[in-house]
C-alpha cells in the first residue's frame, strides 16, 4: 500500500524534495562556518577540474590567436624590447666610457706611482680651440689658482707631454700646447747623441708638428721613423724622461747648422681626457722648487724662450 | 541520456564564461546559462527528467559560485522550470520573440528571487544594489542568448531522436 502510494505521488514526492531539499541546503550553508561542508567538497571536487581545464583551453586559445592571427602581443613585447634595447644600449655605452675612463685615470696614477720626484696635480679637459682643419690649437683644463696652478707650469700625462699653462681664468686653465708656434721645448733622442728643441709649426693652414729643429752633434747616426724624442730638463719647465713625439719621417731637412725632422706627438689632443700638471720637481736637476707654496722667480735659459730666434 | 547532454552543454557554456569575460573585464554580464538550461528544460522534456536537469545544473551552478549557499541556485532553477512548464502551455516558446521576452522576464523574476533568498538565507550578504543594477543587463543578455542556446540543444535533441529512431540507441518505455 505505502508503495502504490508512493508511485502514484511519485512526482508530488519528487518535487517536493527538489524544492525543500535546496531550501534545508541554503538554511545549512547561510549560516557563518568556520570549515567547508562535505556538499561544497564535492561541488568542488566536480567543477574546479572543469573550470581549470577550461581556462587552460581559453587561455592557450586567446594567446595562440594573439601570437599568430592578431599579432598584437607581439607588436607590443616588440615595442617593449626595442625599448629596452634602446636603455640597455645607453647604459652599455655609458658603462664603456666610464670603463674607458677608469683606465685612463688608472694608468694616469700609475704614471704619479712611477715618478714620485715630481708633484702634480690632476685635471680633466673641459675644453677644446679646434681650427678649420680639425686640428687641436689649444685645450682648457678645469683648475685654477685655488689648486696652487700658476702659469708656465708643465702640463703632462703618462704618453708624454702636453704643453705649459698660459693662462689662468678664475677655476680655469688654458694650455699652450707642444705644437704651438710659441712653443720650443729642450730634448734629445736616447742612443743618438743628438740634442735640440722642438718645435711647433702652429700654422692655421696645417698641422702644428710637422716639423722639428734638432741641433745633431753626431750626424753619423741615421734617425729611425719612430725614434723616441725626450724632454731633457734642462729647459726647467718639464720634468727630463718625458716623451714629446717620435720621428714620422727618417728624412729631414738641413737649416743651416739644423737638422729638421717631421715629429709626431707623442699625445693624441683630439681624445685627451685628464692630465697632469706637475706643480713641484724634485729630480737631481731640479730647477723647480720641490714646495708648491715656495715662492721661486724662475730662471730661463734666454736661448730656450719662444722668442728666441731658430 | 538527452538530459545528461543538456547538462554537459550546460555545464562547458557555464566554465567557459568565467575566463571569456574575465579576459574582457565583463564578468557581471554574463547570460545566465543555467536559466535558460531550465527553461529548455520546463519546455521540452517530462516532469521528472526536466527536473532533475534543472536540479543538476542548479547544483553545478551553486559549486561555480561558492559565495552564495549551496541551494540558492538550484531552487532558482527549480522554480524555473516549473515556470517553464506552465508558460509552454500558453506562450510558443518554439518562436524567438515569445522565447526571448520569455526569458527576460524569467530572469528578472530569477533576480528578484535571490535577493529574496540572499535576504532570509545569507547573513552575511550586502550587494543589493549591484544586484539591483545587474538585473536590467542580465536580463537583455540572457535574453539575446536564449534562441542561440535553444538552437544549440535543439540540435543536440534531434540528434539523439535520429539515432533513437534509427535504433542505435535503445529506446525509453
Amino acid at each position: 500500500m505505502f508503495r502504490d502510494l508512493l508511485l502514484r505521488y511519485r512526482q508530488t514526492l519528487l518535487l517536493t524534495l527538489a524544492l525543500a531539499l535546496p531550501v534545508a541546503s541554503m538554511y545549512y550553508h547561510g549560516k557563518d562556518r568556520g570549515e567547508t561542508s562535505v556538499v561544497e567538497r564535492c561541488l568542488l571536487t566536480v567543477t574546479s577540474p572543469v573550470v581549470r581545464a577550461s581556462h587552460n583551453v581559453f587561455e592557450a586559445g586567446l594567446g595562440l590567436l594573439r601570437s599568430y592571427v592578431l599579432l598584437t602581443d607581439v607588436s607590443a613585447r616588440s615595442r617593449e624590447l626595442e625599448q629596452e634595447n634602446r636603455i640597455l644600449l645607453g647604459e652599455a655605452l655609458k658603462s664603456r666610457a666610464q670603463s674607458d675612463e677608469l683606465q685612463r685615470v688608472k694608468r694616469l696614477c700609475e704614471f704619479k706611482d712611477a715618478r714620485k720626484e715630481f708633484t702634480t696635480v690632476p685635471a680633466r679637459v673641459v675644453g677644446r680651440d679646434v681650427s678649420q682643419f680639425f686640428q687641436v690649437m689649444r685645450i682648457s683644463l678645469d683648475v685654477g689658482t685655488a689648486q696652487g696652478i700658476r702659469e708656465g707650469q708643465a702640463v703632462i700625462t703618462h704618453d708624454g707631454i702636453v704643453g705649459r699653462i698660459e693662462r689662468l681664468t678664475g677655476s680655469y686653465a688654458d694650455v699652450m700646447l707642444v705644437t704651438d708656434d710659441r712653443s720650443q721645448v729642450h730634448a734629445t733622442i736616447p742612443g743618438k747623441g743628438v740634442i735640440g728643441s722642438v718645435r711647433g709649426k702652429g700654422k692655421r693652414n696645417e698641422f702644428a708638428v710637422q716639423f722639428v729643429y734638432l741641433d745633431r752633434v753626431d750626424r753619423t747616426v741615421p734617425m729611425a721613423v719612430g725614434d723616441a724624442v725626450l724632454t731633457t730638463g734642462h729647459d726647467r719647465i718639464f720634468p727630463a724622461g718625458l716623451e714629446i713625439g717620435h720621428i714620422a719621417e727618417a728624412t729631414g731637412r738641413q737649416n743651416g747648422p739644423y737638422h729638421e725632422f717631421v715629429l709626431a706627438p707623442a699625445v693624441a689632443y683630439a681624445t685627451l681626457e685628464e692630465v697632469l700638471i706637475v706643480v713641484g720637481y724634485r729630480g737631481p736637476d731640479s730647477a723647480l722648487p720641490a714646495d708648491p707654496a715656495q715662492k721661486h722667480k724662475r730662471v730661463v735659459d734666454p736661448a730656450n724662450t719662444p722668442d728666441a730666434p731658430p | 541520456m538527452k538530459e545528461v547532454s543538456w547538462i554537459a552543454v550546460a555545464f562547458a557554456l557555464l566554465s567557459l564564461v568565467s575566463p571569456l569575460l574575465g579576459s574582457l573585464d565583463s564578468q557581471f554580464f554574463a547570460p545566465d546559462f543555467a536559466l535558460l538550461t531550465a527553461l529548455y528544460a520546463g519546455s521540452r522534456s517530462t516532469l521528472l527528467s526536466g527536473l532533475l536537469c534543472a536540479f543538476v545544473v542548479g547544483l553545478l551552478k551553486d559549486g561555480l559560485s561558492l559565495s552564495v549557499p549551496v541551494g540558492l541556485y538550484t531552487e532558482i532553477n527549480v522554480l524555473a522550470l516549473l515556470m517553464a512548464r506552465t508558460l509552454e502551455r500558453r506562450v510558443d516558446l518554439h518562436s524567438p520573440v515569445p522565447l526571448m521576452a520569455a526569458a527576460a522576464g524569467m530572469s528578472v523574476g530569477a533576480t528578484t528571487l535571490f535577493l529574496v533568498l540572499e535576504a532570509i538565507f545569507h547573513r552575511s550578504f550586502d550587494a543589493y544594489g549591484d544586484v539591483l543594477r545587474m538585473a536590467l543587463p542580465l536580463a537583455l543578455i540572457t535574453m539575446l542568448m536564449a534562441p542561440v542556446q535553444f538552437a544549440l540543444l535543439d540540435r543536440i535533441t534531434r540528434r539523439f531522436e535520429s539515432h533513437h529512431r534509427a535504433g542505435v540507441l535503445p529506446m525509453r518505455r
